[in-house]
């Protein structure tokens, strides 16, 4: 049996081209990593000033880390360019806070990296949970061992501005990857139920859909002791069109029909394309009676104007069954199916409900 | 037959429905999981602080209980959206009240970093809400850990326990939250990709995405300057059996036969269901002599077959083989390939016509 990884193993495209289902994560480490170099550009700066050196010059080898985490990112290396990162976040708040005591919050830095690595799709449960426990524990460490303040005093009594610009840049980084990040989830799941719910060439319902679809509203149909319709309808000739105009003009054809269709039902009916070229309609609360003129519309509707494209005219049979709501879904398709069939045998382009 | 295909059926779309709800499932028993183990927490924590003489902490993690107990009911009810709100506030209201009570340096202030981030990722809360609630955490934050000062001198000699304490307890369900968001993202990624990239019923390549592949192919013969084969395959008398032996049949037939595919084909090798009953093979290797000799095996394989245990049915398939250049595109090739099979089943199906 042929396994999806191995198939991706296959169709990896070429390393210089980045792909698709990663732009996310490279976009996220490249904005971080254009704010770690601003930051630490900003702070290398700073601590010059004011005359704290081992500071600036981390800043700066910061900078070159930064540097190096945005290169890896961009030859598709994520992984290797959140650790980087990620070592660059821990080992700089060690050191800053060595020089400067715990009163300035460099050490609420590690909260912002155990969010990302722990976030991370890249990063492996195990190695997560090893480097948020080792985090967690430098932070305890730091707080526990260190004094607030040390014989470095470079701000004075500006140091509670400081510590409010650090606490602000470190959360409030970490909230605009975590929003980012939630809007990327929240956008995938959306896609994920419409291409669960949906077909992709006509924009109508999809099978799988439909099979739940249709079983909870038999139960309606039990409870309101109505009766509802299925009509399975079957474009004539299709494999001909197919084969004498080609696959595109088939599929073209496809769509316009799922248009018409669409715009015959009612508000409450509900349509969807149950095969190749099959489609079914169901139409809640009518009887037989009721119903077959309604599929006749849509009949009619397909059969008196030419299509579109290459003035195709095409036409549409159907089988139409009733139920109660006590018998199973796929025995009334099924009765559908059979008339349908007798639909075919009859001439096509009618809708046979009874034999 | 019939019965287990419906079956089959009957399984798949309940393990899809599990699927698509599974986010909410996981969700549900997260929640009420830290909703019990907080009040399990508070309560230790009262009995602790009564036993300690501080009888007025005692009190209000006594009173703290009732939000947490507001949420079970609320996640009962599938209020997910208030319940988060009402968790996150009752956290809120413990560091708050502790920390006044008990003064800074034991670091109480820091549950309201995890706690933040663990309301702004959480799918259910709109930005507005989750900027809202940082905004008030990272204030408190600031005013407890900058403008209070050590007040208590019965748990000072604990300072470093408790400090440990409260980090690890807020760091662990940090951790677990954001693992159970990346969790569900990869999983629903994988299920994406699943859906936008294989057919349904025979769980090949769709259309769609092998064109895709075939023109990633297509590129890289360019630079090549090779070749590969690309073969159409088509079952002969397909409508005839679904006419005569109903359309679930017909199902079976054509996963048969992708299941089929999959165990002959060689790991670089790859089918698509290209249409209704149609298949398309691409084949890497640059001789279509030896591709073809590969393919006349795997049609006789395929007419030899029995399909259905102790079901009188058999299939056979045509196949149009050709060799791809890069100067030709994908759908010319398609048509050529198309005019080839037309060419086998004019001279009386199951052949390989090159």
């Amino acid at each position: 049996m042929l396994k999806f990884s191995e198939i991706k193993k296959v169709s990896v495209s070429p390393p210089t081209r980045m792909p698709r289902d990663r732009y996310p994560e490279y976009f996220m480490l490249m904005i971080s990593s254009i704010l770690g170099i601003m930051l630490n550009l900003f702070l290398a700066i700073l601590f010059y000033f004011v005359d704290v050196m081992t500071l600036s010059i981390v800043s700066i080898l910061s900078i070159v880390l930064w540097l190096t985490c945005q290169y890896y990112n961009y030859s598709g290396k994520q992984r290797l360019a959140i650790f980087v990162a990620s070592f660059e976040l821990v080992s700089h708040t060690i050191i800053a806070v060595l020089v400067l005591g715990t009163g300035y919050g460099f050490q609420l830095f590690l909260w912002a990296s155990v969010c990302m690595i722990s976030v991370n799709p890249q990063i492996k449960r195990n190695e997560a949970i090893t480097f948020c426990g080792f985090c967690l524990l430098v932070f305890v460490g730091l707080h526990v061992l260190l004094p607030k303040q040390t014989s470095v005093q470079p701000f004075g009594q500006y140091q509670q501005l400081v510590f409010i610009f650090i606490v602000l840049v470190a959360a409030m980084s970490l909230m605009t990857a975590l929003v980012v990040i939630k809007s990327i989830f929240i956008k995938q799941r959306r896609k994920l139920e419409k291409l669960a719910n949906f077909d992709a060439l006509t924009g109508l319902h999809n099978r799988r859909f439909f099979n739940t679809f249709l079983d909870i509203q038999k139960t309606i149909a039990k409870r309101e002791k109505s009766t509802f319709c299925v009509a399975l309808g079957d474009i004539d000739h299709f494999k001909s069109i197919n084969d004498t105009y080609g696959h595109d003009i088939g599929d073209e054809v496809l769509i316009e029909v799922s248009k018409r269709l669409n715009l015959k039902l009612r508000i409450d009916d509900g349509i969807c394309r149950w095969g190749g070229e099959e489609f079914i309609v169901f139409l809640p609360f009518v009887n037989l009676k009721q119903g077959v003129p309604l599929v006749n519309k849509m009949r009619a509707a397909l059969s008196n104007e030419t299509f579109t494209v290459h003035n195709i005219r095409v036409t549409m049979s159907f089988g139409v069954a009733e139920s109660d709501g006590h018998e199973k879904v796929n025995d009334v398709i099924k009765r559908a199916d059979q008339l349908l069939y007798l639909a075919k045998e009859a001439g096509r382009n009618t809708v046979m409900s009874h034999r | 037959m019939h019965n287990i295909n419906m079956q089959h059926t009957k399984q798949l779309i309940s393990a899809f429905l599990v699927s698509i709800n599974y986010y909410y499932h996981r969700e549900n028993t997260l929640y009420l999981r830290a909703c019990i183990l907080a009040v399990f927490t508070h309560f230790a924590l009262a009995v602790c602080f009564i036993l300690m003489d501080i009888g007025m902490l005692g009190l209000l993690n006594l009173l703290n209980i009732a939000p947490w107990l507001m949420a079970i009911r609320l996640i009962q009810h599938s209020r997910y959206r208030s319940a988060i709100l009402t968790m996150a506030f009752g956290v809120y209201a413990f560091v708050v009240y502790s920390h006044g009570y008990l003064g800074a340096g034991f670091g109480i202030e820091m549950v309201l970093w995890p706690l933040s981030f663990l309301v702004t990722i959480n799918a259910r809360i709109s930005v507005r809400n989750a900027i809202y609630f940082g905004a008030l955490c990272l204030l408190t934050f600031i005013y407890l850990y900058v403008f209070t000062f050590s007040n208590m001198s019965v748990l000072s000699d604990y300072r470093l326990y408790i400090f440990t304490l409260i980090v690890a307890l807020s760091g662990a369900p940090l951790i677990i939250g954001m693992m159970s968001m990346k969790h569900t993202f990869i999983r629903q990624k994988a299920k994406l990709e699943k859906l936008a990239h294989f057919d349904s019923l025979t769980d090949l390549f769709n259309r769609h995405y092998f064109y895709k592949f075939l023109e990633d192919r297509k590129q890289e013969i360019k630079m090549d300057r090779s070749q590969f084969c690309l073969a159409l395959v088509d079952i002969d008398k397909f409508k005839e059996i679904n006419d005569r032996h109903g359309h679930d049949i017909g199902d079976i037939v054509l996963k048969f036969i992708a299941i089929f595919l999959k165990e002959k084909l060689t790991h670089n090798q790859v089918a698509c269901r290209w249409g209704g009953e149609e298949f398309l093979i691409y084949l890497p290797q640059n001789d279509i002599h030896q591709a073809r000799t590969q393919l006349n095996e795997l049609r006789e394989g395929l007419a030899n077959a029995t399909l259905i245990q102790g079901y009188p049915l058999s299939v056979t398939a045509s196949f149009g083989l050709i060799c791809f250049e890069a100067s030709e595109c994908i759908d010319n090739a398609v048509k050529r390939a198309d005019l080839l099979l037309y060419k086998a089943k004019e001279s009386g199906r199951n052949r390989v016509e090159i």
